[in-house]
């Protein structure tokens, strides 16, 4: 009897281990490393001594580099060109990719900068998507709020954010549309030229 | 004279011994008039009536009328949209339930063709590049209506707004570049996103929330074009959308001043009470020909009233002062009313009613019918100042002497007046009829009541103010010498003066000019004509073939003076086979709905439908849906943000908007208890609004093109009925100037040479009308001549006669010319009148002067005071007139009132200066 009640209580000790614990694990890989990002970015949007756009530059390089250690940019970029990138000569491909990433950074590190403050983010919960996990993230305002969900892949130890679906709209996605547009419309080298074209303005707005 | 002496003796004779007897038949006649008058005595409002009923205008308009709305009567209700067409609707939905309830004094409205009849060709009815640019539309935003055909849900639409604009801001945030200097297009749309269509979503729903029992379809915005908006289609629009028209039929009432005041004066309220429970926002009013033609008479017959009461109590004070007592004023007052109550009781029984011309004839008998005795009493005086006897002798002598005079002077009056008969023209017919048979009987009491009267109630010899001695050597006026050339110089120079100014006398033949500023009709009757696209006037012509309709429209728009014209083909669509190929690729365009989505009824879904199939849970769950959407949404609408990439003015005012717009309607739906029940009511009419629209674009857009079959009966009724074509021709300038309209009635002529409606009514209303004036001042004329001449059995008495008619009447009109009064449908008639007021001064003084006691440039006291007082009871007669609010009858008082002022000017220098020159005839001398 005793060793029955033991047993039990036991048993409810580990349910209850679990129960408290799974939170913890989430936030131990992909949505802690979301977390992380998304906590990081806002620090740096909002410390004083960075605050006004005499900062703007400073502030830029910080996020920029937070998105350069966190973002899988290398694998969005094939993921954009679809079966484009088969087509590609080795030396159009570390052309593009090298192009994508600086663009890629360039239009995040903008958007972080224009938009983020200091949110209230909350975390739904984080789910499995084939090889990938999604981290749903909400963005709550005074009577507004938008849905950003992450997919994360795991390297190692390490988590990276392959893709960022806004309201639903996968910015992977949208890359892989347009630029497959583009290029039907067009041509690849074409997309390049346009590539340099904004890498370079981008470039100019940054000095 | 001498018969007519003879003739008065007989008289007298007969009267004098039997006062009594005349005095109660006297009264018995009069209460028998006064009954007859309450009884019979009706009051016409038309104008073409006034002109004679042989007049084939008459027939030809008989025709029109059936053209509008089968001829019966209506009134138009005016409603100003103040900007807010949708307003302007619901006065006139709620005023026309109001008018159906209310049978009694109603009998229809039209104020609407149903839109339904005509849904099937709606897309017909828009321009080429209209339809284009919906098809653009459709195409531009496909994924939309792809997905709202297949699920017509407000939430999806909100949904799809959402990822729209998800689409876009992602797009723009990491492949914007692409779209930069991109003829071929990149990375999803490059055009702007247009919110106007969300915040017409957002601002109906708002409203509907808010306690707004009208849904407010936004779909119609979505293409771009209004009519879609089949609610708010179908209604009488003028003046680019300002006013709302709807066109009352009023039942026939026998009561007030015509058959429809009665329901006008319903309406009016009806029109008043609305405003004041729901519409004080809501600017609203009466018009129309026949409520024109109510205020018209109902202003004319108060003026009437206040200025025959006004003229009686002028007279009475005239006549108290100038005969110094009370006994001799309230015999002529008297005989007076015995003389109207005989004038009344004739016209309900011969005629049976008064015409707008007609109706001045009370206050005119007052100024005109009082000389009489006037004159009559004048004598009396001097006679009982001078020669001594009893009252009867001296009323004998007045009889004797005056009598002959006062008879003529009553006869010419008469006679200026009775030639309107000849005319022609039945508003002066009957007013000539009346007036002329007026004086008579004025002058038959006068001749009966009056000495009867006089018998028992004149004053006797002792109380007479004149002493005799004095009396008998009494002048009025003594030129002297030179004052008599320089009388008649002067009067020459006046005649001539008045020539000059003459010129400048036009006629005016506008009637909206004639009424009462203040009227009600009036003033909304001249906001259409100042608001309205074309003139709210125009001409009509029949044919029985179309292609004849056809040639002579086609004719007609080459016309210099022709603006356009209506008929009932041009109701059509136009350039309908054109329009054909862009119709089939909208068709083709428009996905099909969903096959489950059913099909809702023609009068729309209603909540209850919802509540039946939803639980209460159902409609909180559903708000807590749209509150995430449009909290997502609203994230989006960061306008300081856009601001800063570049987006356009409109844009971030837009998106601004949408912000509000979204905040209002979340606090709405997170405060108020009973919004999710309504936002569930507006997504089942929203359902149902999509449902019609896709209808409507699918039937219009697949339909063969409209034939003249098709349209709907209401509608073409106006335009061909029993195998007759109407064509309404519009004027291009002003028609109110004669000339403009003397020029558009005879080029429309020289195409159509029957042409009827109200331009072409005026138009041969005022040639009649100007014709029938003239012709009744010569009829006057000749009659005067042909009686003076047999009167006074000397063609130079009788031109003598005739000196202060001829300059009054001159002056009169150099007078007009010189204060800017032109001569108008009212005021014509003057002539007529003046030529009766002058002839009779001419008369009492040449009676005077025939007895021989006219001295050089001299008139005899009693003589010019009985002409001064009968001119200045004339003169208050017509002056009373210019109380009137209707300008008409106010322009006539004045020109009247001139015009006897002139004559009297005339008869008391001018005539005594030229008698002065001339020589007696030996047999009055005699006499």
């Amino acid at each position: 009897m005793m060793y029955r009640r033991v047993s039990i209580a036991c048993l409810m000790l580990t349910l209850c281990t679990v129960w408290f614990a799974a939170p913890l694990r989430a936030e131990s890989g992909a949505t802690a490393t979301v977390k992380s990002v998304l906590d990081r970015a806002m620090e740096i949007q909002t410390r004083t001594d960075l605050q006004g756009s005499e900062h703007r530059k400073e502030r830029s390089q910080m996020i920029r580099k937070l998105i350069g250690d966190n973002f899988a940019s290398s694998e969005m970029a094939r993921e954009s060109l679809q079966d484009q990138w088969e087509k590609l000569s080795g030396k159009q491909r570390e052309q593009y990719t090298a192009l994508f990433i600086g663009l890629f950074e360039d239009s995040y590190t903008r958007r972080v900068l224009d938009f983020l403050k200091k949110e209230t983010v909350e975390y739904p919960g984080e789910s499995a998507e084939g090889k990938h996990t999604k981290v749903q993230t909400v963005i709550m305002r005074t009577n507004e709020h938008i849905p950003v969900d992450y997919m994360l892949e795991q390297k190692g130890q390490k988590w990276l954010i392959r893709d960022v679906i806004i309201d639903g709209v996968s910015a992977v996605e949208t890359y892989r549309i347009s630029f497959g547009q583009f290029i039907r419309n067009n041509s690849f080298e074409a997309l390049l030229q346009r590539m340099r074209i904004q890498k370079k303005a981008g470039e100019d707005t940054r000095s | 004279m001498s018969i007519l002496s003879g003739l008065m003796q007989k008289l007298m004779a007969w009267v004098l011994p039997r006062p009594r007897f005349i005095l109660g038949a006297t009264f018995a006649s009069v209460v028998a008039c006064i009954f007859a008058t309450i009884t019979l005595l009706d009051v016409q409002t038309n104008q073409l009536e006034l002109i004679s009923q042989r007049h084939p205008l008459i027939a030809l308009s008989d025709k029109l009328d059936e053209f509008n709305f089968h001829g019966k009567a209506t009134f138009a209700v005016v409603v100003r949209s103040n900007n807010n067409p949708n307003r302007a609707i619901e006065f006139v939905n709620a005023l026309v339930e109001k008018i159906r309830q209310d049978p009694q004094h109603f009998q229809d409205v039209f104020y609407r063709i149903d839109p339904e009849q005509f849904k099937k060709w709606v897309l017909y009815y828009l321009d080429e590049d209209e339809l284009v640019q919906i098809r653009e539309r459709i195409e531009q935003n496909s994924s939309l209506v792809q997905k709202m055909a297949e699920d017509p849900e407000l939430l999806t639409f909100f949904r799809l707004v959402n990822q729209e604009m998800t689409s876009r801001m992602v797009g723009e945030f990491f492949t914007g570049f692409l779209e930069d200097d991109d003829p071929k297009g990149s990375g999803g749309s490059s055009e702007p996103m247009d919110l106007d269509f969300l915040i017409k979503v957002l601002n109906g729903l708002s409203k509907f929330l808010s306690g707004t029992p009208q849904y407010q379809s936004p779909w119609s915005a979505f293409f771009k074009s209004g009519a879609w908006d089949l609610e708010k289609e179908g209604y009488i629009w003028e003046g680019n959308k300002q006013f709302l028209i709807a066109a009352v039929m009023p039942a026939k009432i026998k009561d007030g001043v015509s058959k429809t005041q009665t329901s006008l004066i319903q309406l009016r309220q009806v029109i008043k009470d609305l405003q004041a429970s729901n519409f004080s926002d809501v600017e609203a009013g009466v018009t129309g020909q026949e409520a024109l033609n109510n205020d018209e008479m109902q202003t004319a017959m108060d003026d009437m009233s206040r200025a025959t009461w006004l003229s009686l109590l002028g007279l009475i004070i005239l006549l108290l002062l100038f005969l110094r007592g009370i006994r001799h004023p309230v015999i002529i007052m008297i005989s007076l009313g015995v003389g109207l109550c005989w004038t009344f009781g004739w016209t309900s029984i011969f005629i049976g009613h008064l015409n707008i011309l007609s109706i001045v004839f009370a206050p005119l008998l007052c100024g005109l019918g009082v000389d009489y005795g006037i004159h009559w009493f004048a004598r009396y005086e001097e006679e009982m100042s001078t020669s001594p006897g009893s009252r009867l002798d001296a009323i004998r002598r007045v009889m004797e002497k005056s009598g002959p005079g006062i008879f003529i002077a009553g006869l010419s009056t008469a006679c200026t007046f009775m030639p309107f008969l000849l005319t022609g023209f039945r508003g002066l017919m009957e007013l000539g009829m009346i007036t002329g048979m007026g004086i008579l009987f004025t002058l038959l009491a006068d001749f009966t009541v009056l000495p009867s009267l006089a018998r028992y109630f004149a004053a006797g010899s002792g109380s007479s103010k004149a002493p005799r001695e004095v009396a008998n050597n009494r002048y009025m006026l003594h030129l002297g010498r030179l004052g008599v050339p320089a009388t008649i110089a002067g009067a020459i120079l006046l005649c001539t003066l008045s020539a000059i100014s003459t010129s400048h006398v036009k006629f005016d033949l506008n009637p909206l000019r004639l009424q009462s500023e203040n009227a009600e009709a009036v003033i909304w009757e001249k906001v259409l004509v100042e608001n309205a696209e074309h003139s709210v006037l125009s001409v009509a012509a029949l044919s029985d073939s179309p292609q004849q309709v056809l040639d002579m429209s086609a004719k007609l728009r080459t016309l210099p003076t022709v603006l356009d014209v209506d008929n009932v083909f041009t109701i059509l669509p136009e350039q309908q086979e054109a329009k054909v190929p862009v119709l089939r690729s909208i068709l083709a365009a428009v996905p099909d709905l969903n096959r489950s989505v059913p099909r809702l009824i023609a009068e729309g879904p209603t909540y209850a439908s919802l509540k039946n199939t939803l639980d209460p849970g159902a409609h909180s769950q559903y708000a807590a849906e749209m509150v995430d959407v449009l909290q997502r949404i609203r994230f989006k609408m960061q306008a300081d943000q856009a601001d800063k990439w570049g987006a356009s003015r409109p844009l971030v005012d837009q998106m601004n908007q949408v912000r509000q717009s979204i905040a209002q309607l979340l606090d709405l739906l997170q405060t108020t208890p009973e919004a999710p029940v309504s936002l569930s009511e507006y997504r089942v009419r929203f359902r149902g609004d999509i449902i019609d629209k896709w209808t409507l674009l699918k039937e219009s857009s697949s339909a063969p093109p409209m034939q003249v079959s098709d349209l709907p009966p209401p509608l073409r009724d106006q335009f061909l009925q029993d195998g007759q074509y109407l064509m309404r021709i519009y004027p291009k300038d002003s028609i109110w100037e004669e000339g403009a309209l003397k020029q558009f009635i005879s080029q429309v002529q020289s195409v159509v040479p029957e042409v009827i409606g109200d331009p072409v009514s005026l138009y041969v209303f005022s040639e009649a009308y100007k014709k029938a004036s003239i012709a009744a001042s010569i009829y006057a004329l000749i009659a005067i001549v042909i009686l003076h001449t047999i009167a006074f059995r000397s063609v130079r008495l009788m031109l003598l006669s005739l000196v202060p008619l001829i300059a009054g009447a001159s002056w009169t009109v150099g007078l007009m010319g010189i204060t800017g009064v032109d001569f108008n449908l009212a005021n014509s008639i003057f002539a007529p009148l003046v030529v009766g007021a002058g002839v009779e001064y001419g008369v009492i003084v040449l009676a005077r002067w025939q007895e021989g006691k006219m001295p050089f440039g001299s008139l005899p006291f009693s003589t010019g005071k009985g002409v001064i007082l009968a001119s200045l009871t004339t003169t208050v007669g017509f002056g009373t007139l210019m109380i009137s609010h209707h300008r008409g009858i106010f322009s006539l008082g004045f020109v009247a009132w001139a015009g006897s002022i002139c004559v009297l000017l005339s008869a008391l220098f001018v005539l005594p200066s030229i008698l002065s020159y001339a020589k007696a005839p030996k047999s009055i001398k005699e006499q």
